[in-house]
């Protein structure tokens, strides 16, 4: 039983066909990568899994059950996580106190405390855990997100284009996290433009283009398929 | 019957002047302005201080009460929405506080109001406009009440033609949409707000000085039921669209009428309220959503 | 100093009767609900204790039934608006509180039509009343921190993120509309069995706009802002009283600054007035010290 299955999935927003038939099969324990050109239905895609969005046709299991029409919060403790394209901590909480509304959906009986703690010491955010976002660099907000998620026990991560705007080193920084959470077990979703990570991190990477399936595979291969390079420099010239 | 429809149309009409500023605020500035009533009434009080001692003719009290409560509701803008917009950023999360400081305000020009009125209703004198009675097609109808439907009518589809044409009434909707972009455009988000606020406020004042005159006299407090009508209408109209705020303004008073004539008049100002709720619960966008400017 | 709490007894009581429909606000706000419903189930507290215990209940039972007895109409309605949010969830609650007192006008066999009801018996005493108050404050106290306290940060702040970590946003939402909701009927209940009478035009926009103030005044930032608030707006048209014929807009006037200026009310007053005193050298602050 795969951890997430889509069958051809459709989101569509009256004559807006956003997503127009995807199919994936993700297996615990990878970290996959979702690449395409703008406009592919990436990030609606991934508003649909994580149920933010309402499924037009087509089939979403995650963990061998049917969640197509679950709300939000249901597929959340089922133990879902992601991230958003911009950062979204409360500001009026510390670091610990983010981190710690990870778990508040824990089951009773798991040690909230003890699952933060960890999971800060995971992401290396010991020396700002009594900070308040504000005052940190955004690859560091971004790691109190991830370690948000690896706190609530979630089994899959969905990441949403996480390094939009980092820097080089931030970059590495948050792709050596997400290939340690890999080594730690835990399935995570990378929607990406930057290739390079994309490259450096995934072990399987699924395209998109026009909000269906073009190609899968490793990296590597897949992003030299001629089709890939088609869509994507095909967009670039067209304006997108 | 006929009768009963006329008074409705004339009621209408106040309520057409009155619910287009505030669908004004609240579509494009997003702002509850719960001062809005007493601006109106401003407008009324504007018209009797000006009048106490000389019979002014109507044609000079009907623009300074205009002017009086436009300016009223441009300080407000300037002294509390901007500020507030500005310090808290976003303008949803600025949505509660700007409607607590109209609350304040409403207080404030309400305590005004009382001292200039004496706590006492005051009314305009006889001078100012001689209202004589008409018989026409079996309707009896006044001067007064068809200076009043042509005024609201003609200002009202005035607005709505001029919002939906002009290059000022893009403005106005891109303001709606997206006041940052605005300015990227060489639109003055600041400017567009002042203008939007003055014309609520005029229309707001015209209004007060035509239902004194109707009504023959106006308090301090004339607002309170005005109000939520108000709001049923602009509710019921889709916030943000002056045709629906004209068409909803109609459609309440012939509800209200209605419901004192063939039901109970205890009954009458409920209507309203019941209004807001159902729509609110069914269809809260309001009748008229295509041509309104407001998102969620 | 007893001399002085009799003297001021009935402003005590009004004070502390009102803070307990602060607290309905502030539960509401904090966790973004616009909900001002509490002002009408105000009334229907109000008048529903009154014909209890003129029939005969005891006090402690009819406040009791009756605030129970509120919660389903109260769960009724905050499904039915369970989709609206901000100034429309607003305006509705507004237009609800409106119904209530027409409905208030008019039903002359219990609420005395717009007479109102008077000779009220006076069961609550200001002891009674104190306890209630206590209880309500250290509720809400309890209910603003630890887990509760950051799901409500979460509701407030970012439903989507706040769903995303396994809240259920709809169901947290109509619980905080339903306690919001039971607290106004409480602080109904009391106030009319303390003082004795109750007309349809004291729960209608004027008890509104008086509850705004007092959360504007107080500031929500945190369990005490009610109380204080409550205290403020009672005691303010006393202080006042020097400019009587300005009364209003002196009022309204404070509202519009405190609003604008200092919109944390009195609880951001004393934080502030904390930092400063920690801090008299004005040092740079550490980031922690800031941020409280």
């Amino acid at each position: 039983m795969s951890l997430l299955e889509l069958e051809d999935v459709k989101v569509w927003f009256g004559g807006v066909r956003a997503v127009d038939g995807v199919s994936m099969r993700l297996e615990e324990g990878h970290l996959y990568g979702i690449i395409g050109p703008n406009g592919s239905g990436k990030t609606t895609l991934i508003n649909a899994i994580s149920r933010l969005t309402h499924v037009t046709e087509g089939r979403i299991a995650f963990r061998g059950e049917d969640v197509t029409r679950a709300a939000p919060h249901v597929v959340a403790r089922m133990g879902m996580a992601r991230t958003f394209q911009s950062i979204r901590l409360l500001d009026r909480l510390t670091v610990r106190d983010n981190v710690l509304l990870g778990t508040d959906r824990l089951a009773p009986d798991g040690d909230p405390a003890a699952a933060t703690d960890a999971a800060i010491e995971r992401l290396g955010l010991e020396a700002v855990a009594k900070q308040y976002p504000s005052s940190l660099a955004y690859g560091t907000q971004r790691r109190v997100e991830i370690a948000r998620a690896v706190a609530s026990g979630a089994k899959l991560l969905l990441l949403d284009e996480p390094i939009a705007g980092m820097s080089r080193s931030e970059r590495d920084e948050i792709a050596e996290v997400l290939r340690t959470l890999r080594a730690d077990g835990l399935t995570q979703v990378l929607i990406e433009h930057d290739l390079r990570m994309v490259l450096k991190t995934c072990d399987f990477v699924y395209v998109l283009n026009l909000g269906r399936n073009l190609a899968e595979g490793l990296p590597a291969e897949t992003v030299s398929l001629p089709a890939v390079q088609e869509a994507y420099l095909g967009r670039t010239h067209a304006g997108a | 019957m006929s009768q009963h429809l006329l008074n409705a149309i004339v009621l209408g009409s106040i309520y057409t002047l009155f619910a287009l500023g505030l669908t004004l605020s609240w579509g494009v500035l997003n702002v509850l302005n719960l001062a809005h009533g007493a601006i109106f009434v401003a407008g009324g009080l504007t018209a009797y201080v000006i009048t106490k001692d000389s019979a002014l003719s109507l044609w000079v009290v009907l623009p300074a009460a205009l002017i009086v409560s436009g300016l009223l509701a441009v300080a407000l803008e300037v002294v509390a929405y901007r500020p507030l917009r500005k310090r808290v950023g976003d303008v949803h999360a600025a949505e509660l506080p700007m409607l607590i400081a109209s609350v304040g305000a409403a207080f404030m020009l309400t305590g005004i109001g009382t001292r200039i009125t004496g706590n006492q209703p005051v009314g305009i004198p006889d001078g100012v406009f001689h209202v004589s009675s008409h018989d026409i097609a079996g309707l009896r109808i006044t001067n007064l009440e068809i200076l009043i439907i042509v005024v609201a009518l003609a200002l009202s589809i005035g607005l709505a033609v001029f919002v939906r044409r002009s290059r000022h009434g893009r403005a106005l909707r891109a303001l709606a949409q997206d006041p940052y972009t605005c300015g990227l455009l060489g639109i003055s988000p600041e400017r567009m707000a002042i203008a939007t606020m003055f014309v609520s406020g005029a229309l707001a004042g015209v209004a007060g000085v035509l239902l004194t005159m109707q009504q023959s006299a106006i308090e301090a407090h004339s607002w309170e039921p005005l109000l939520l009508k108000g709001f049923a209408v602009i509710v019921l109209g889709a916030v943000g669209s002056v045709w629906g705020a004209i068409i909803a303004a109609y459609l309440l008073a012939v509800a209200e009428i209605g419901t004192v004539v063939y039901i109970s008049g205890s009954l009458r100002d409920g209507v309203a309220f019941a209004l807001i709720l159902v729509l609110l619960l069914f269809r809260p966008q309001g009748l008229f959503t295509r041509t309104a400017w407001q998102r969620s | 100093m007893f001399d002085w709490f009799d003297s001021n007894e009935a402003l005590i009581q009004s004070a502390l009767a009102l803070s307990i429909l602060g607290f309905s606000v502030q539960l509401a706000l904090r966790a973004g609900v616009f909900s001002l419903a509490g002002v009408g189930f105000w009334a229907i507290g109000g008048y529903s204790v009154a014909n209890l215990v003129g029939d005969g209940w005891s006090t402690p039972l009819a406040i009791a039934v009756t605030v129970a007895a509120t919660l389903l109409p109260a769960l009724g309605l905050a499904l039915i608006l369970r989709r609206l949010r901000a100034l429309y969830l607003a305006m509705a609650t507004f237009a609800f509180v409106l119904i209530v007192q027409i409905v208030a006008l008019n039903w002359d066999s219990v609420t005395g039509g717009p007479v109102g009801l008077f000779a009220i018996p006076v069961t609550v005493s200001t002891l009674g009343l104190t306890l209630v108050v206590i209880a309500c404050a250290a509720g809400t106290y309890i209910w603003e921190r630890g887990r509760h306290g950051r799901i409500m940060e979460s509701l407030r702040e970012d439903e989507q993120l706040a769903s995303s970590l396994g809240v259920d946003v709809a169901r947290e939402r109509v619980k905080v509309f339903v306690v919001s909701a039971g607290l106004g009927t409480l602080s109904g209940a009391l106030n009319a069995l303390m003082f004795n009478t109750l007309t349809a035009d004291q729960a209608g926009f004027g008890l509104i706009t008086t509850v705004l103030m007092v959360i504007v005044l107080g500031g929500t930032g945190a369990w005490w802002g009610p109380l204080a608030g409550a205290f403020i707006v009672t005691w303010l048209p006393e202080v006042l009283r020097f400019a009587d014929d300005y009364r209003e807009v002196i009022q309204g006037a404070i509202v519009l600054l405190v609003v604008v200026y200092a919109p944390e009310g009195v609880v951001g007053a004393v934080r502030a007035l904390r930092r400063l005193l920690r801090n008299p050298l004005r040092k740079p602050l550490t980031l922690k010290e800031a941020a409280e």
